[in-house]
Formats: structure tokens, sequence, C-alpha cells
């Protein structure tokens, strides 16, 4: 697998997790992230120098976390044949949605069911459940929109207290942005449309329904199970955390998205510091944003002024007054 | 109102007009004589009663007055008359029934009509063109009859307007008998009436060839002396042969003939040289011959219009201001014309609403074969598997395609870099980039027209590339099947070759029948990989 930056491996962590909230800028952490010569897993969409790349040593090494001795050494004796990159890719695959189970992710309305027995089916491993984050391959950062301390295994937060390893970083953005950038979203206004998770085929059928733009920012404010709504209030325990590293998109975006480069050079110091990545904050800098991500709509900020009624405006102050205080945008 | 159109012949096939909308176009499973007993449960499968049918509607077949056609019909052998091949003194108007009859469907007699082959050809092309309400004129060079000319009326009519040469659409065909690994095999000096061979067969050997000049003057020269002369053997030759279907004139004796003629006088010239040359020779009479007063619409259809190099020569023809091509030229799109000619009996042919997905639709099952693994897969990680194994996948999605071109829910896909598919391969490209990778590359959603793969091009995709530089292209845009745009698009993102390679699958009814079919070791099906266990 490429490895995290040679002259970098000193002290950056060999694994890292960013929390980014749907519509918050999540490419531009990617960005950063491969930048800082990490490999991504979790939800953003795969595309090529961004998924890991593993060496056979590597693969065999993946493949003994997800299948019992006698397995792994069936499976070594087909070592050089399609037949093991065939099972050392199902079982990396396998490994993926078992940790993403763990972590509390919404696996099952996202991708289906099938994706969790699958992982299942592939797993024969007993020793599985008890193996730590730490033991996933190095060189990667996970990706993931939310971290829901209710539904995440527990023993990887007794790991994380324990180790403050992975090193977690949150990234969020104006709620009232996410709103309107969520509904450009599920409209297929960004580059390669929607996306993958199922759910999204809901949403964007009810919001084509609506013909203005009020109605669509009604809808998404009154429906309590539409995308990301809740996703401010559940993170509130990483905001508060002070081990938790916390960036804003309307800091990472940058000029080029209408930011500064102060605050974007400063939040990706930040980043950089917290992770043990002693690389170039304005060098990285300059190279986080990227209008060619897939889900890229505007990159702006502040947008929510021209779509948001007096109505829609306060509706949301209602709703979400409190959130929008703690998170600093009021 | 309801109409199911019927094609008795060769395979058989049906299809089902609500209205003007098109619910179900398909050939039946490949057999003898079409059993008519087992129609109900066709139309069961697609969600229709014999019941829910007001007009039975049969396409005719070889024969000059009518035709007979041998079927099954419960459960014994029988024979149904039916209309005969083309038009002419004894059915002056294509457009109207030739033929009356009933025939046993379910246990219940019922009453059919029956149209002319050709007319049904005329039909499921116009029909299906984008010059509804408009007067075009349609070729039809099918296998059994001459390149014959129709005009269709703003209102809808067909009228004939004869043919532009005397020869037999199967006469490339049977060139395959006389030239290539096939010559010497049974009926090319037997004067047999049976089974032409497969055209495409002989387009793929003639891709291995150059026109030759010599060759040309040769042709010009056989050609006049069989077919066309004021000569007592030519004449002899247009009375015994009009056009009315292989089987129901002895046509192929003299096509025959003239083949070993053509083969006796270019002795020393390459096979593939020959083959190519009378391809060339063939697509210029066409050009030539038609000749309109005015520019016109034209549709072009009938076996010979499965030849792209064909179907791009009329499109550069200066009197063709535009040109549709259906994708069910040949007999698959017969039983469509036929229901259409029905609905239009009075008022004039229709403009059908269509789409070339549907043919066979799949019925779920609730078992996988053994020895078969089942993992979820989305179209995207499909496309990112075929890069990174190499190995082709068949993809059993939705509704088949309806015609022998169209690649969509039933096809093997592969890297079009790796290849390892056989058959008539097809380069599936993501139509924005068309252009950047063929010549001319423009929009062909059917796989239609000829195109050569620019040079920067063919090392990226060598089992795309003919031998002579060429490649069938179908061009896949935001209108077209999402499954395959889905592919392509990843395809692309990863590899930056916006091509993967197709070739056209059984239109199989379920997955379970594919995996057992043993084509493929991985299948694709509505977001499952099946794999047979431990495929290497």
């Amino acid at each position: 697998m490429t490895s995290i930056k040679e002259d970098n491996t000193m002290n950056q962590a060999p694994r890292a997790m960013v929390i980014s909230f749907q519509k918050s800028g999540t490419h531009l952490m990617q960005e950063l992230m491969l930048e800082l010569g990490y490999r991504i897993v979790g939800v953003p969409r795969p595309r090529p120098n961004a998924v890991p790349e593993f060496d056979d040593e590597q693969k065999a090494a993946v493949a003994a976390l997800v299948l019992d001795k006698i397995d792994h050494d069936q499976l070594m004796e087909l070592h050089g044949t399609a037949a093991f990159e065939d099972r050392t890719h199902e079982a990396w695959g396998a490994l993926i949605w078992h940790w993403q189970q763990r972590l509390g992710q919404q696996v099952v309305n996202r991708y289906g069911q099938t994706r969790i027995n699958f992982a299942e089916s592939i797993v024969t491993n007993p020793y599985l459940p008890f193996t730590r984050f730490a033991d996933t391959p190095a060189g990667l950062c996970w990706i993931f929109h939310e971290l829901d301390i209710h539904r995440v295994d527990g023993s990887f937060l007794s790991e994380w207290v324990e180790t403050q390893s992975p090193p977690l970083v949150l990234n969020y953005r104006d709620p009232r942005d996410t709103v309107i950038s969520m509904i450009n979203f599920l409209e297929g206004r960004t580059r390669a449309g929607y996306g993958n998770f199922y759910e999204a085929d809901i949403f964007s059928t009810i919001l084509a329904s609506k013909t203005t733009w009020e109605d669509k920012i009604d809808y998404a404010l009154r429906d309590p199970s539409f995308l990301a709504r809740d996703q401010f209030q559940k993170a509130l325990w990483l905001l508060n955390h002070p081990k938790v590293c916390k960036v804003r998109y309307e800091d990472l975006i940058g000029p080029q998205g209408g930011g500064s480069v102060e605050r974007q050079v400063d939040a990706v110091s930040r980043v950089l510091h917290h992770v043990g990545s002693d690389l170039d904050a304005e060098e990285i800098a300059g190279k986080v944003y990227n209008p060619d991500s897939w889900s890229f709509y505007k990159g702006r900020s502040g947008g929510w002024r021209d779509r948001f009624s007096a109505r829609n405006l306060a509706r949301f102050n209602e709703q979400f007054g409190d959130i929008l205080e703690q998170y600093g945008y009021e | 109102m309801i109409i199911a159109g019927l094609k008795l012949t060769k395979s058989g096939g049906i299809a089902v007009l609500r209205d003007r909308r098109v619910e179900i176009c398909i050939d039946f499973p490949a057999g003898t004589d079409v059993d008519l007993d087992a129609i109900p449960a066709v139309l069961a499968a697609h969600g229709y009663a014999v019941d829910d049918v007001a007009e039975w509607v049969i396409d005719g077949w070889n024969g000059d007055k009518n035709s007979l056609i041998p079927v099954r019909s419960n459960g014994v052998s029988a024979e149904l008359t039916a209309a005969g091949y083309q038009d002419g003194t004894v059915v002056p108007e294509p457009d109207q029934p030739a033929v009356h009859g009933r025939f046993d469907i379910a246990g219940q007699s019922r009453p059919y009509a029956s149209y002319v082959h050709v007319a049904s050809q005329v039909a499921a092309a116009y029909s299906s063109s984008p010059f509804g309400g408009a007067s075009a004129t349609v070729l039809v060079w099918d296998d059994g009859c001459f390149p014959r000319l129709y005009r269709v009326t703003e209102a809808g009519r067909i009228v004939g307007d004869g043919a532009l040469f005397p020869l037999p659409g199967h006469a490339f065909a049977l060139a395959g008998q006389h030239f290539g690994p096939s010559h010497g095999a049974a009926g090319a000096d037997a004067d047999s009436d049976g089974d032409p061979g497969n055209a495409g067969r002989v387009r793929s050997l003639a891709a291995h060839g150059r026109v030759q000049g010599g060759v040309l003057a040769v042709l010009a020269e056989l050609f006049e002396e069989h077919f066309e002369a004021d000569s007592a053997a030519a004449r002899q030759y247009r009375q015994a042969v009009v056009g009315c279907g292989g089987t129901a004139e002895p046509s192929h004796r003299y096509v025959h003939a003239f083949l070993r003629d053509l083969r006796s006088r270019t002795a020393g010239v390459a096979d593939a040289h020959v083959l190519a040359s009378l391809r060339s020779y063939l697509g210029s009479l066409l050009v030539e011959r038609l000749d309109p007063a005015t520019p016109v619409n034209l549709c072009f259809t009938g076996s010979a219009a499965l030849d792209p190099q064909w179907v791009s020569a009329l499109r550069e023809h200066p009197a063709v201001e535009a040109l549709w091509v259906p994708p069910f030229p040949d007999d698959s799109g017969s039983a469509l014309g036929a229901a259409a000619l029905h609905l239009g009996r009075d008022t004039g042919l229709p403009s059908l609403d269509w789409s070339v997905a549907r043919g066979v639709a799949v019925a779920r099952r609730p078992h996988v074969p053994a020895d078969w693994t089942v993992a979820p897969m989305r179209p995207e990680e499909l496309a990112r598997l075929l890069l990174r194994t190499g190995r082709p996948a068949l993809l059993v999605q939705g509704r088949a395609t309806v015609g022998p071109l169209a690649l969509g829910g039933r096809a093997v896909l592969a890297s079009a870099a790796v290849g390892g598919i056989d058959g008539d391969v097809v380069a599936l490209c993501l139509a924005e980039y068309a252009e950047a990778v063929f010549e001319p590359g423009t929009e062909d959603r059917y796989g239609q027209f000829e195109h050569r793969v620019r040079p920067e091009w063919t090392d990226r995709i060598p089992a795309a590339v003919s031998p002579d530089g060429t490649a069938r292209v179908q061009t896949v845009g935001a209108d077209d099947d999402p499954i395959l745009r889905t592919i392509l698009r990843e395809f692309h993102a990863w590899s930056g070759v916006p091509v993967v390679l197709g070739v056209a699958a059984h239109p199989y009814s379920d997955v379970a029948s594919a995996l057992l079919a043993g084509g493929e070791d991985t299948v694709w099906s509505d977001s499952v990989l099946y794999r047979r266990a431990y495929s290497a």
C-alpha cells in the first residue's frame, strides 16, 4: 500500500478518523488527509488514488483478521492466483463492513442489509470482534458522517480513551448551509448526482415534488427523518470533547471558496498537529480545494441567505437556534 | 386495445401493443416449430392473460400468395395459413390483412389476421422512427426479398415503389459457403434451399480483407450476366425468382451459380479480399440505385440493415435527409410490425411509444443454484471488478433488449484492454467521449453504423478493434440504459477509458438459468454478484 509519506511517518498517527457532517465539505477533509499520505475508507465515494492498495503481505494480514487459522492457511496456499486476489479482496470488504457496524454506522438503510450478511458470511475468525481498531491496516483515514455515541461499540471508545488513537477530527459547517447543500445534492445538482445511499432516492423524489425553495426547506426542517437533520445534535459530544480536533468548512474552504488564507492555514495546521504531521500547513492548505470532487456544487458558504425565506428562518431559529449557538454560528 | 403480434417462423416471437405503447417484444426460445400452447405462459410472465388480447395478428412468411406455417397446437403438429412474403398482384395493399383465419390459444379458437412479411418490416421501421406523421421512404432488404422501396404517406399508408435490383438479401450470407473456412460445406455446390448461413460471420471474414478493384470489375460483369441482363438466362432467373422468400422459390440455386462463377473468376485472390469486395459492391449498388427525385426521410430495414457499412453508406447518400434504422431490422421486429400494421389498418401506420428495453423480463426465483456465492454489488463496484480482475461478467438486468444490435440488460461485459469474450463484440462507449475514441463517433445508440478506431486508441482497446480497424460502437448517453451508463462512467473514472467491451447474451428470463447455462463464472443482476464458488 502507498504508505504515509516516508519523511512524515515518524510522528504521524498510522490511522486517523474524521467525522465530517453530510454536506459540510467532506471532500475537503478527504483531500487534506490524502495530502498527508492516508488512503481513505468509509463514506466517500471510492476513487483511484484514494482507496487503499495493499501488497500481498498486507492482504494476508487483513485476511488473517477475518479468517480462522484453517481458512487462512488454505488461502495462503492460493498465493499468486486470481483466487487469492478475490478472497483477500473479499476479506478486506468484510473487515470494512465489520468496523462500520462496530462504529455504529447506518449501514442497513444506506447500503442494504446484504452488506452485513455478506461480511458475516466471509468472517470465520471468532476473534475478530475482539480485535482493536489498532489492528486495522495502517496508513488509512476512516471518514464517516457520524459517530453516534449511543451506537458505537464501547470497546472502540475504551481503546480511544486509553490510547487516543485514532486521532479524531470533527468537521462541520453552518447548519443553514448544510440544509441548502443537502437539497442541492438530493436534487442532483452536484457533479455526479446524489450518490449511493439508498435513502437518498426517497428524499430526492420528495424534494422534486416541492415546487419552491421555501417548501423544500420547510420540508427539510420539519421532517425528523430528513437526511442529516440530527447530525449536529448527535455530535455535541465530539464538539465539546477536548481531545477532538474541530475544523469548520468555512475555514477549510480557503480563498477559492470565499474564505481566507489565514483561517484555512490555521485549520489545516491544527489538523496536522492533531495527527502528528510535520508537513507544511501552508503548502497543504493550497491543495485541499477540489472542484472536481464528485459531490462538489458551488463550494461557497453563506448561500442560505439567498434561499431561506423569513418563514424558513423563523422555523430554523425556533428548532435549531440553540445548535446554531453551540456551533458558534450566532 | 391490446393487440398481440406473432411471428411463428424460425424461433418465433410475440409483441404486445397496448394502444400505441409497446409492452412486450420478445423472441421465443430457439427450438423447432413454435408451440402455441406456450404463449399463455409467456404473456403471464409479463403480466398479461390471453383474454386481455383483443386482436391477434400473424406475420406472413415465404410464399407468393400465402404461406403455410408449421406450429404445435394442442400438443400436436399443425399448419396455419398466413400471408405471403411480400405484396404484389395477389396482395396489392401491403398495409391490409391478406389472410384471415382462426387458431387455438389456451384451448379456445380465436380469430387472427395476417399481413405480408415485408409489410411488417416496413411498419416496424416506420412506426418506431422519428418520422411519424411525415412521409418517408422505406428500403427493405431482407433475406428472402430484393431491396424494395416503399413510400409511407403522411396519412400512414404504405405504397410499393418497386425493387432497386433483383437480388435477395441472403446472397451475402450464401457467399460464406463459397469463401472462407466454410467453403465446400454442404450447400455450396448443392443448390441448397436450406439455411443460407450467418451474414454476420461473413462480415467478420470480410473485415480481414481489402476491396480489390479487379474483383469489383468481375462482380459488375457477373451481376449483370446472372441477374439483370436481357439474356435468356437472366430473364429466366427474374421469372423464377421474385423475392417471395428463400424456400418459396429457387433463389439459392441462382445465387450459388453466381457465387461459383465469382470464385472461378477470382481464383488466386484471397477469400477475405473477395468477400470485402462483394460487401463493398453490394453496398455501392444500394447507394447508386437509391435515386429519389427529391430528398427523403429514409428508413432502412431487413436483415441487410444489420450491416454497419451499408447503413453508414446510405447515411451519406446526398438524397437522404435523415436516416432511421430500427434496432430490430431483422425478423426480431416482425411481430411488432405485424401488430403495428393491424393497429393502423384503418387509420394509417401509428407512431409507437417504444423502448429498446421491451424484451424478456427477469423473473425472481427464491434459490440460487449450488456452488454459486452471492454478494451485494452496486454497478459501480461491478465496473471496478471488471477492471481489477480483467475477467468478463454477464449482466442479467431488467428487460432484455429488442433485436440483435443494442446491448442492454443481457450482455457479457469485459475490459476492452483484455477482451476474453467471443462473438460480435460491441464497444460500449460513453456518448460524450465517442468522437474522441472513434471516427466519426457520432451518436449510435443501437450500434448500427461503421466507426473507425482512432489510432491513439487502438492499443488501449485492442479487443474492440476489427482487423480492418473498425469497431461496432454503441454510444451510451444520459437517456440510455442507466446501469450501462453507470458502469461506463465508473470504468472511465478508474481507467481513463470510456469504453467497455460487450457482447449480446442469451435473453435469460431469470438469473438461475443464466448461472446454470454455465457460460460465465461471474453474473451480475440487480445489485447482486453471483460467482461460481472459488472460481479463479
